[in-house]
């Protein structure tokens, strides 16, 4: 189908990421390793055992897994809720209208407005204030940069559910669930039955892939955590960005080791996204 | 009123779409009204709900052509408009090549950016871009852009590769027609509608760079994110309010028709079928 | 082999291998290949030439730019170098100048990476730096030099000022050029704090009283606080001067981090966050959350309220304990594209003109750090006459209680130890 020259040229535009991301890795991991770097003396493995031993990373990788994790999972559950209000109580096109905004919003700005609406002195805060309800900013609930990343979840959930909720209603409108759904009706079985048992397995299956993707961007997401998140532990793209630049010269290589698990883990997430999308791809 | 009956029977009134409407304007209201209300003037002390000293000043500061900001702006536009034109190609020529391959490793290079935080591969990256005299320069942040918007739009290209079109392509082939006729008669009818979405997508996703363009343009490129950044850096709440409209500012000119569009369009009910737009 | 799908493609006689896997795996073996050898280009030389004449440098500077790199976190010193001190050099010299924000640590990073990659011509001509920052860039010679002696206004500066000469107990040795001197400073706001707390003792015990309204940043102002709380605790300050004393070093930053800790839950947001830089800190107070910021500024209040980034009624003050004096200075990177112009826009800076604007409070509140007494009567009667602190002491009363900087290596562990004795462990 495709001509040589044609391969050849693709090939070539493909070598450049290709060759981009390889080489960061390699340098990331050489680094690590003592291989490279103006202070550095050789072979050392002594910056990848003070970085486990630290416990600094894997806090930091459990944190961005369990956060990506929540904002995925109340994602999906705001998307499904939006979509039963768009069939059960008629809300149309001014939802996708709503969405369509949402969703041009970018991740700094969600992270800004986060802060502007939810920070002590914030909005709501002042709202408050005006109403009677505080009388002062302590008074109000930690809802940013607080331990159990609220503030930085609900950015999250902000910036993933209308991508999501758009992807559920142009799956529902394209495969015509309503008509499964009517025919499950007819055929005996309650309206809450048919939406449950046959609409959401069928979202369900064609959006998994959706869904590890969204997964991952929130694992990695970096202006939400800068903004609103912990300061320890740091979600895994703060803390790589954070640790090259920490005070310490001697410290640097541990930033390429924080690097290298991440292009690791990456792949592997890469790995399982690819697999889930080789069972899903639809051809004429 | 039942799901089924609202599903079920084309026609029938609907109710008026007052739950959408309410979630509309609740968006509105938390994106756009505090980032109106803060860039209105300047200081924000406690508890005023509004900006201490209101006017248009900051407007017309941030829109005069001796701002950073209103640079910044032509920066963002042409990094856009070169990183979506290269990435648009490449991303077309490389889903051509790689269409083929029942290897996975091409199609996990092409969603590796889709997953990979800018900022760190940024980084990563600043090393092999400074050595090849890169970084610091226009060129180096496109290619760093395009490394991530040609798979972008390849992985867009990539599903227009059905079994209908490898047949059309033999087709042609088989007719005694050349590369040249393939591309015309096979490539381009199906991906001329997908052009203008890859063009976007490539063009918003430079717009909306940080982590790339501030890594490495090491401070010599300045976009809106970077100006954005910046200010909220120096804590003026006020001004990065601009800012953020202004970085916004594409995004919605591309969400607004189309959420116009879609409230223009029909009462459809979503029993009938039709075209993903 | 022909290709399964299309029997009329061209034989391919490398059976294993499509035209675009061969393109991808002849690149990444000369790519593999080239991460090896990477040659050595020779690098700029540090020194300087003091044989080229100043009259040179300036006709050779004319049309160029110069990249400067400095802290962006306040926005009247941002105001100020873009439109005063960026017209006056086009006017002047026709240098145009542009910025970059970065921290000193991430400098430290950026021209690390440039050493590291050989990189010859670097994107920065000229950094705003001091204390750990100069010591870091020294340290992997990153800085061109020495320059100082070669800038006509040099001689104006106050060489003999100890607080000048030395950055963080280094000799400057014509590496940096002093550009301004700042104090630090409390600042609270005056219609919540009374009686601001004046001792140690009476600051624990008001940070007790009013829980979760006094805090400090995690950068560069709120570690130099903790520097000076650090000095308290030791009985013999000379221990962190021109070397550091480790077992003086492991005793007060012992107490340090239990004194930290033990305030902790009364701290703002019980010591869980702590703003990340200055600029935040302001914020707080500014929105009512806490009672107190600082600066590294001691003249900076004054424009702050203008600006409505801090409330009208705060106030700068010094404890009893004292607290850090300074100064800030620009440097030349060793990669710099342009070292002559980059020297001009320094010199310009250190000039009387310059420095009597930078001091004005209403726009930056700066110390200078020429020696009056080698001024005109002129200058003199003009720097004299600068209008007057409202919101601060004045800088005669700030002096009584300055303390010097210690050993660069303070401020590194300080960050450390701080990360890791309190952001990182459980309360």
């Amino acid at each position: 189908m495709v001509g040589p020259l044609e391969k050849i040229l693709g090939g070539l535009l493909l070598a450049i990421p290709a060759l981009l991301f390889l080489r960061m890795f390699l340098h990331g991991l050489q680094y690590s390793l003592g291989l490279k770097g103006l202070l550095q003396s050789g072979w050392t493995t002594t910056h990848w055992e003070a970085v486990f031993r630290s416990g600094v990373l894997l806090e930091s990788m459990a944190l961005s897994a369990v956060t990506a994790l929540i904002v995925t999972m109340l994602s999906l559950v705001g998307a499904i809720v939006l979509i039963g209000t768009r069939f059960c109580y008629g809300a149309g096109k001014s939802l996708e209208a709503a969405l369509l905004l949402a969703l041009s919003t970018p991740a700094i700005v969600m992270a800004m407005l986060t802060r502007l609406w939810l920070e002590p002195g914030g909005l709501i805060a002042r709202m408050l204030f005006w109403t009677g309800g505080i009388s002062s900013p302590a008074e109000f609930p930690v809802l940013i940069n607080d331990p159990y990343s609220l503030g930085l979840i609900l950015c999250g959930v902000f910036c993933s559910l209308p991508f999501l909720a758009l992807f559920f209603l142009r799956v529902w409108e394209a495969n015509a669930l309503h008509r499964y759904v009517s025919t499950a009706v007819l055929l005996g079985a309650s309206p809450w039955q048919a939406v449950w048992r046959i609409a959401l397995p069928m979202l369900w299956n064609r959006s998994r892939t959706l869904l590890v993707l969204i997964f991952l961007w929130n694992f990695s997401a970096w202006e939400g955590p800068l903004l609103v998140g912990q300061q320890s532990p740091r979600m895994i793209s703060v803390l790589i960005a954070d640790s090259t630049g920490e005070f310490s010269l001697a410290d640097r290589p541990r930033s390429f080791t924080y690097s290298t698990t991440y292009f690791v883990l990456a792949a592997a997430g890469l790995a399982v996204l690819t697999r889930r999308g080789r069972h899903h791809v639809c051809r004429d | 009123m039942s799901v089924v009956t609202e599903l079920h029977i084309p026609g029938k009134r609907q109710k008026p779409d007052t739950s959408g409407i309410v979630i509309l304007l609740t968006v509105v209201m938390l994106i756009l009204a505090p980032l109106l209300l803060l860039s209105g003037g300047t200081g924000w002390t406690w508890p005023a709900l509004v900006p201490d000293r209101p006017g248009g000043m900051l407007w017309s500061a941030a829109l005069s052509p001796d701002n950073e900001l209103f640079g910044a702006m032509f920066t963002s536009l042409l990094l856009a408009g070169v990183t979506s034109i290269t990435g648009t190609v490449s991303g077309l020529l490389i889903s051509r090549a790689t269409a083929a391959f029942s290897n996975p490793v091409p199609r996990m290079l092409l969603l590796f950016p889709w997953i990979v935080s800018p900022v760190v591969a940024g980084i990563s990256m600043y090393d092999q871009l400074a050595r090849a005299g890169l970084a610091g320069q226009m060129s180096g942040v496109v290619l760093a852009q395009l490394a991530f918007a040609a798979p972008l739009s390849a992985v867009v290209f990539q599903d227009l590769w059905s079994n209908r079109t490898r047949a059309m392509t033999r087709l042609v082939r088989d007719l005694g027609g050349s590369t040249t006729a393939v591309w015309r008669h096979v490539v381009w009818p199906a991906v001329r509608r997908i052009i203008p979405v890859c063009l976007l997508q490539t063009a918003l996703f430079s717009w909306l760079d940080y982590g790339l363009v501030s890594t490495i343009g090491g401070g010599r490129v300045e976009t809106v994110t970077v100006r954005l950044f910046a200010l909220l850096r120096e804590g003026g709440m006020n001004q990065a309010a601009v800012a953020a409209l202004i970085l916004m500012t594409p995004p919605l000119l591309l969400a607004v028709p189309l959420a116009i569009l879609r409230l223009q369009l029909p009462d459809h009910v979503a029993g009938v079928s039709r075209e993903i737009s | 082999m022909q290709h399964p799908h299309n029997t009329h493609e061209p034989v391919i006689f490398l059976p294993a291998v499509s035209p675009c896997g061969l393109v991808l795996r002849v690149a990444i073996l000369l790519m593999l290949h080239s991460l090896n050898g990477c040659e050595e280009t020779d690098r700029q030389p540090a020194a300087i030439s003091p044989s080229v004449k100043w009259a040179d440098r300036v006709s050779q500077s004319r049309g160029t730019t110069v990249q400067l790199a400095m802290w962006d976190g306040d926005a009247s010193i941002n105001q100020w170098m873009r439109e005063s001190v960026r017209s006056s050099l086009r006017e002047h010299y026709g240098i145009e100048l542009k910025f970059s924000g970065l921290r000193g640590h991430q400098l430290v990073s950026r021209l690390m990476s440039d050493l590291e990659a050989n990189r010859v011509t670097g994107d920065l001509d000229l950094v705003w730096i001091n204390g750990e920052t100069f010591y870091q860039l020294r340290k992997i010679n990153a800085l061109a030099g020495p320059f100082t002696e070669l800038l006509p206004n040099a001689r104006l500066i106050d060489w003999q000022d100890p607080f000048i000469s030395q950055d963080f107990q280094q000799p400057v040795d014509g590496f940096e050029c002093p550009w301004g001197t700042v104090q630090m400073t409390l600042i609270y706001n005056e219609s919540t704090v009374a009686i601001p707390p004046r001792t140690l003792k009476e600051l624990e015990a008001w940070i007790c009283q009013h829980p979760g309204r006094f805090t400090f940043d995690c950068s560069f102002t709120g570690m130099t606080f903790l520097k000076s709380l650090l000095l308290q605790f030791s009985e013999a300050p000379e221990a962190f001067a021109t070397t550091l004393n480790e077992s003086e070093w492991d005793r007060c930053s012992n107490a340090l981090w239990s004194w930290i800790r033990k305030l902790r839950p009364h701290l703002w947001r019980e010591g869980r966050v702590f703003p990340d830089d200055v600029a935040q800190l302001h914020h707080l107070l500014n929105s009512g959350e806490v009672d107190f910021s600082m600066s590294n500024n001691d003249g900076e209040v004054d424009n702050k309220i203008r600006q409505g980034i801090l409330p009208p009624a705060a106030r700068a003050y010094v404890p009893d304990w004292g607290t850090i004096r300074n100064t800030h200075y620009l440097g030349i990177p060793v990669n710099a594209p342009n070292r002559n112009a980059a020297m001009l826009v320094i010199n310009h800076l250190i000039s009387p003109a310059a420095q009597l604007e930078k001091m004005n409070p209403s726009i930056w509140g700066d110390g200078t750090v020429l020696d009056l007494d080698l001024l005109s009567a002129e200058w003199q009667q003009k720097f004299r006459g600068i209008p007057g602190r409202e919101r601060a002491p004045s800088r005669t009363e700030l002096r009584k209680h300055a303390l010097m900087e210690p050993n660069a290596e303070v401020m590194i562990r300080i960050h450390e130890g701080f990360r890791r004795e309190i952001l990182e462990s459980p309360q």
